[in-house]
């Protein structure tokens, strides 16, 4: 166990091997304090300037979510933005999550991946989205149902490659009626 | 065009380029803007720092991470607290759906049992009996 970073005279492997191994105990599993975890809804002053230091963000920023019993404490509302509209060609520390470290994460990260929920800008209003896609089906499923109460069908007859030879025959001497 | 009738909603935002914000110049939001990227540069090299060290071994941990993981598990319930709308949303969405499917399945069955009473339902290949 002392052979740790004090460094023996000796061979030389050995010791390499264990270059980062420090005897147990002596570190924790987590450099995370119980500071830099997220309490309950700030209410003191000293709570308001502590929690935006803690989520590394600015002042101005910060923004709990508000305190009405939804569990949230004080967890910073970040604006809904999906991780689609992130810029994608930054380097960020997780290019597939577009999330760099220590940065505030979303409370709804998970739904706003890219993999998920988009809420990148639509070319068009949503509403008038809507109103396009819902007036064409509307009007077409109109039409197609006045289509269905007057149908409309050519009139019947006997086309002459259904005939017999003789009934050919017949309607060839007769004058080549259609009937 | 003066102005665009483009309106944002919940799942299409508003681009930047229509953002009045975004022109906005004057120096305070000048200042804020310096101030969130000396925060994100400060936090850059921290995570460059450790992951470029050559002894390091390990996974980086990442305290945001941490922080969103410990607020929406262990920091959830301490926070509760029983509001009109908390209990709504927990009868409406706990118990709704065991009683809306107890009676679906009862008068399902009581059907059936009345039909088999009745000798009408087809049990030609009925297994149980």
């Amino acid at each position: 166990m002392a052979v740790a970073r004090a460094g023996l005279l000796g061979i030389q492997w050995p010791q390499r091997a264990f270059q980062n191994v420090v005897p147990l105990g002596a570190q924790t599993a987590s450099h995370v304090t119980n500071d830099m975890l997220p309490v309950s809804y700030p209410r003191t002053p000293e709570g308001w300037a502590a929690a935006p230091k803690k989520y590394n963000m600015c002042v101005e920023d910060y923004e709990p979510y508000p305190d009405d019993g939804m569990q949230y404490g004080d967890y910073p509302k970040l604006p809904d933005r999906s991780q689609h509209e992130r810029n994608p060609w930054y380097s960020w520390d997780q290019p597939d999550l577009r999330l760099n470290w220590g940065e505030p994460t979303h409370w709804h990260l998970d739904m706003y991946t890219r993999n998920r929920v988009d809420t990148s800008p639509t070319p068009v209003s949503w509403n008038v989205m809507c109103m396009q896609l819902f007036g064409f089906m509307a009007f077409m499923t109109f039409i197609f149902w006045v289509g269905d109460m007057y149908p409309v069908y050519q009139p019947p007859g006997q086309h002459s490659e259904t005939l017999s030879p003789f009934k050919k025959e017949r309607k060839a001497r007769r004058g080549g009626s259609s009937l | 065009m003066s102005s665009s009738n483009y309106k944002p909603s919940r799942l299409a935002s508003l681009p930047s380029t229509l953002d009045p914000a975004e022109y906005d110049t004057s120096p305070e939001t000048r200042r804020a803007q310096a101030e969130r990227l000396a925060i994100r540069a400060r936090l850059k090299r921290e995570y460059l720092l450790q992951y470029n060290d050559p002894n390091r071994r390990g996974l980086i941990e990442n305290p945001a991470l941490l922080r969103w993981t410990y607020a929406r598990t262990t920091n959830v319930y301490p926070n509760f607290r029983p509001t009109p709308k908390n209990s709504l949303m927990g009868a409406l969405f706990g118990i709704g759906p065991l009683i809306f499917l107890y009676y679906i399945i009862k008068t399902d069955r009581d059907r059936k049992e009345k039909l088999i009473r009745e000798g009408k339902l087809d049990r030609t290949f009925q297994l149980s009996r």
